[in-house]
């Protein structure tokens, strides 16, 4: 090895001493830094759109190693052609290399370097971006959720009417107030999750009907059920309580006769359907002018659990009540015990 | 000094009923009737006229501020608005309302409300009842496009859906709701009407002529620089000059 490099240094001049004659000994000026300053954009432009999954890594290195070495090879050539295409005597392959090697290695390596750096540097930023993005994405779905399930009116509403069992009838009250702690308790276990098991979900749902059947007197009526199909499946926090609300508000507050509510999970091959039905006065059917808060809500969080892959339709039967559905895919809850998928932070 | 005669209404009995209870416990109230929605709220304040409501903001189909939006100028009880939402508070004292109560209402805030109420009373006025039931329009407003208007025959109230109407012409105080071939009576003016309609569903072809787009047959233009409107069902109206653009624009 070092006997080759002395025959090599032997060949070239004395290492220059000023400045531009160690610039050419880099190969600087020669065509090569010029055709690789060409191709800097494409290459990063390449390196950018690469998708390395994990199980081809081996192969994408080998692959880029394999071009950087016919990249090398190929400027070599040309340069070679170029400079002595025309000349009647030809340096040997020999006496070539080293000139050739300097000439063209250099910034061939260069160049990767730098695409490298810049690649990795895009991506690592990227990732931390997408990261934030996600947190921020899984904490927004959280206030949302949180404040999605328990409204001021609701809460208000239900200690108003404790505050008035309290002097008619203290039995009642206490009822009241134990079904308002189950509800709070279940809010505050729950705050942490974005996907529950359809239990819990339920038995939210009927807890907080149970109240708004105190609130209501005799007005309200209720059912809630979920097909033992379902029992393992996973759904939003509270993804029903929006379209309980509405019931109440469009369904029984609206009419003075009251109504019943009727709150259903079944399964359809891999599909789930939610289903929140009142008796009421019926929406008017064609496009609602507005949609409530509530509504929205909702379908931003199937939006951000489920993507396309999900369906909110509320049908109004005028004078038979209003039928909100939600359609989306069936997940098995994760852990067979009743406890909820915590936020993946 | 003869009692305050007093009407609560609270969409639920329970919430209502805390209401009640405290107002018959005070001594210089007389409970005289309570209403689960807006329609009865106006309905019973039509029919007793009574001194000073206490009612729920939040209500489904016609809420507190729109209850007060639709009262008739001239008998105007003291309001005390009632609401689970701190927001409320800020719209209840810009409309010009007695007092608000947070949900649970105690015992000795309800007291001060009523305090409050006596003085009011004692210092009653026209114009104090116009401002309440303009500002509570505004509210109104602020809150979305008109989707019905609440109209009146006699003592009982009644929806008129924004759909149903063909179209509206000025009476008074009033404006006339042309639907087919009846006709219903709601209190607002034309500019009130025309800010609170969608302009895609609803333009106004003239100072006291407002008219669903989609009622409209044709519309012919006249050399005076106003146009003829046919509606279907044979109305013809014509449009002033003031507002043909309007009408052009509809030609586009």
């Amino acid at each position: 090895m070092r006997g080759s490099g002395e025959r090599m240094l032997r060949r070239v001049p004395a290492p220059p001493r000023d400045l531009p004659a160690l610039l050419d000994a880099f190969g600087v000026g020669s065509t090569t830094w010029y055709i690789a300053a060409v191709a800097l954009p494409f290459l990063l432009w390449g390196a950018r759109h690469v998708q390395v999954p994990h199980e081809r890594r081996r192969r994408v290195v080998l692959l880029a190693l394999v071009l950087l070495v016919s990249l090398i090879a190929a400027s070599a050539v040309i340069n070679f052609v170029v400079m002595y295409g025309g000349a009647l005597q030809r340096p040997g392959l020999m006496q070539y290399l080293p000139v050739g090697l300097r000439e063209n290695v250099l910034p061939w390596l260069a160049l990767a370097g730098i695409v490298t750096a810049v690649e990795a540097r895009r991506r690592s930023v990227h990732a931390m971006l997408e990261r934030e993005r996600l947190r921020a994405e899984v904490a927004e779905q959280r206030l949302i959720a949180l404040t999605g399930q328990l409204h001021p009116h609701f809460l208000f509403n239900t200690l108003q009417g404790i505050s008035t069992l309290i002097h008619r009838d203290a039995e009642a009250a206490d009822e009241m107030l134990a079904k308002l702690s189950d509800l709070l308790r279940e809010v505050l276990r729950h705050r942490d999750h974005v996907l529950v098991p359809i239990e819990d979900e339920m038995r939210f749902v009927r807890t907080y009907l149970e109240i708004a059947q105190l609130r209501f007197a005799d007005r309200l009526t209720f059912t809630v059920d979920a097909s033992p199909d379902v029992a393992e499946a996973s759904v939003p926090l509270f993804i029903l309580q929006p379209l309980v609300e509405n019931a109440l508000a469009h369904g029984i507050g609206a009419q003075a006769r009251g109504g019943c509510i009727r709150v259903a999970a079944k399964r359809a091959a891999d599909r789930i359907a939610l289903e929140v039905a009142d008796d009421g006065a019926g929406m008017p059917n064609g496009a609602p002018t507005h949609e409530g808060i509530g509504l929205s809500n909702t379908r931003e969080r199937l939006w951000a659990s489920f993507g396309e892959d999900q369906r909110l339709v509320v049908e109004g039967h005028p004078g038979h009540g209003t039928v909100a559905r939600i359609e989306m895919p069936y997940r098995r809850h994760r852990s067979s015990s009743a406890t909820s998928v915590p936020v993946p932070l | 000094m003869s009692s305050i005669r007093v009407i609560a209404v609270d969409d639920e009995p329970l919430a209502r009923e805390r209401v009640t209870t405290l107002v018959r416990e005070t001594a210089g109230l007389e409970l005289v009737g309570e209403g689960a929605n807006g329609l009865e709220a106006l309905d019973l304040i039509t029919r007793l006229e009574p001194d000073l409501i206490f009612i729920d903001v939040e209500m489904p189909e016609l809420d507190g501020f729109g209850v007060i939006a639709a009262l008739e100028v001239d008998r105007v009880p003291a309001v005390i608005f009632i609401t689970a939402y701190e927001q409320y508070a800020m719209t209840a004292f810009d409309v010009g309302a007695v007092d608000y109560l947070h949900k649970p209402v105690t015992r000795s805030r309800f007291a001060a409300a009523v305090e409050r109420a006596k003085e009011r009373l004692a210092a009653r006025s026209v114009a104090h009842w116009r401002a309440l039931v303009a500002g509570a329009g505004l509210a109104q407003r602020s809150r979305g496009l008109r989707t019905r208007f609440v109209v009146r025959r006699g003592n009982t109230h009644y929806f008129v859906p924004v759909n149903d109407v063909d179209w509206i012409d000025a009476a008074d105080n009033y404006l006339r709701l042309h639907v087919g071939p009846k006709s219903h009576l709601s209190r607002g003016t034309m500019k009130q009407a025309e800010d609170e309609l969608d302009a895609a569903q609803f333009v106004r072809i003239h100072r006291s002529a407002i008219v669903a787009v989609d009622r409209i047959v044709s519309i012919r233009s006249h050399e005076s620089g106003s146009h003829v409107v046919d509606l279907k069902g044979g109305v013809r109206l014509r449009s002033s000059r003031q507002y043909a653009d309007r009408v052009r624009a509809l030609l586009r």
